[in-house]
């Protein structure tokens, strides 16, 4: 059977070549930074990093807000793949930051309200990833992960502004346009945007691989079942 | 429409065989909810994720609450303690103060003074200091004030400002708005 191309590619293969671009522009055209030297570079890769993660977060909150709702297993689907990316974001952002507080600050951690938050935030996603494998069933599933993620979200507004709430840290700041010289602006939303079509186009896969699995599951259960609205297993149209 | 049983079995990641005829005569296919299939490994998943969640959150929790909730006291506040202060392991923050450095890198012996607007501390580090650690920038550093009012710190960490700035841009954001932020505690 010839497989079918599915359309989010291309939201996909735009985000690479974004990525591609942005990141040649950082590291080879534009110049070293004043005091931070070449390894400042890295700055292009982690505060698009954390930007996204905490947009995919929003998205995944809306979506868990939504999936309560509708009950519809897309939607636990699509929620599931977007906590998974924001996951995998949270995860990166933190190393990035450990990295590059190294040669920096002058340590790989301390406990900096911005860096506690941010470590809280990748543990409480990653419980509601862990909550989710011990539901029974697809409806249960569908409703503890959109709960846990509502309670996880609490999180990400404190990560964005702890950094005002409690300026005393070693995290710098907001920066702003004006804080950044405009030669690395272009560099810098390439890869923000980059990063963001790259966390779609995974949420997308990872959400089609959810629903599939489902469908495995339904029919490793009983063969010619069906899921009904709510992600139950339905044979001959009676509920389990 | 692909019927689902045929696409899992094209998915070599998916870690349960579909339906077996074992399987299905199992006891488990009379609650198909509850019998997923490889149970024994999930379990195993689960119990190491809680166990790493919990460990991590006692240490988070631990970790955290040992220090309270700011982060650094500035040299003015650890001055005001007076001999309350001696010994005390704290965290001082503030701007490494103008022709203070001093680095004998055949000892790694680096003094240097710490200051805000109202108080100077004099700082005994012996590490080889961040690259960014130059006069004017933010520190802090983890250690206590002896009796003859000098910190020795055995951790020394550069606070740097939100500027990304090329070389030849203009640098907009000074030092005062700098120290402010060292100074300011969310008021």
């Amino acid at each position: 059977m010839k497989r079918a191309f599915d359309k989010e590619h291309i939201i996909g293969v735009i985000g690479l070549l974004m990525l591609a671009y942005g990141c040649w522009k950082a590291l080879f055209v534009v110049p070293a930074m004043n005091h931070f030297g070449e390894v400042g570079r890295i700055f292009f890769m982690h505060v698009p990093t954390a930007w996204n993660a905490l947009l995919i977060l929003t998205g995944s909150f809306i979506l868990a807000i939504g999936a309560l709702f509708n009950r519809k297993p897309s939607w636990d689907a699509a929620l599931t793949g977007s906590v998974e990316v924001g996951v995998l974001y949270t995860a990166l952002l933190v190393v990035q930051g450990s990295i590059w507080a190294r040669p920096t600050f002058g340590i790989w951690w301390t406990w900096d309200p911005r860096l506690i938050t941010a470590a809280i935030l990748l543990i409480a996603f990653a419980g509601v990833l862990s909550a989710r494998s011990f539901a029974n069933n697809q409806g249960q599933r569908l409703r503890w992960t959109a709960v846990a993620t509502i309670v996880a979200y609490i999180d990400v507004p404190i990560v964005y502004f702890i950094v005002k709430w409690l300026p005393r840290g070693i995290h710098q700041p907001h920066s702003f346009p004006s804080t950044v010289s405009t030669d690395y602006h272009l560099a810098l939303r390439f890869n923000a945007i980059a990063m963001l079509l790259l966390g779609i186009w995974m949420t997308f896969r990872r959400a089609r691989w959810i629903l599939q699995q489902n469908a495995a599951t339904a029919m490793s259960a009983a063969p010619g079942a069906a899921l009904d609205a709510e992600g139950r297993t339905m044979v001959a149209g009676v509920e389990e | 429409m692909t019927r689902p049983d045929e696409q899992a079995e094209t998915l070599p990641w998916a870690g349960a065989p579909v339906a077996s005829q074992e399987q299905f005569l199992s006891p488990e296919a009379d609650h198909p909810n509850q019998g997923k299939p490889a149970q024994g490994k999930g379990k195993l998943f689960v119990a190491v994720a809680l166990i790493v969640a919990a460990a991590s959150l006692t240490w988070l929790v631990v970790g955290g609450v040992e220090q309270n909730l700011v982060y650094y006291l500035t040299p003015s506040e650890l001055t005001a303690k007076g001999d309350d202060a001696i010994g005390a392991n704290v965290r001082l923050g503030g701007m490494v103060a103008k022709d203070s450095i001093r680095w004998r890198p055949e000892e790694t012996e680096l003094k240097f003074k710490v200051k805000d607007h109202g108080a100077e501390i004099e700082v005994h580090a012996s590490s080889i200091p961040p690259e960014m650690f130059r006069e004017g920038i933010g520190v802090i550093v983890e250690g206590s004030i002896g009796s003859d009012g000098i910190f020795q710190t055995r951790r020394l960490m550069v606070r740097h400002s939100n500027e990304y700035k090329a070389p030849g841009d203009q640098e907009t954001v000074d030092l005062d708005y700098m120290s402010q932020t060292l100074e300011d505690n969310g008021t």
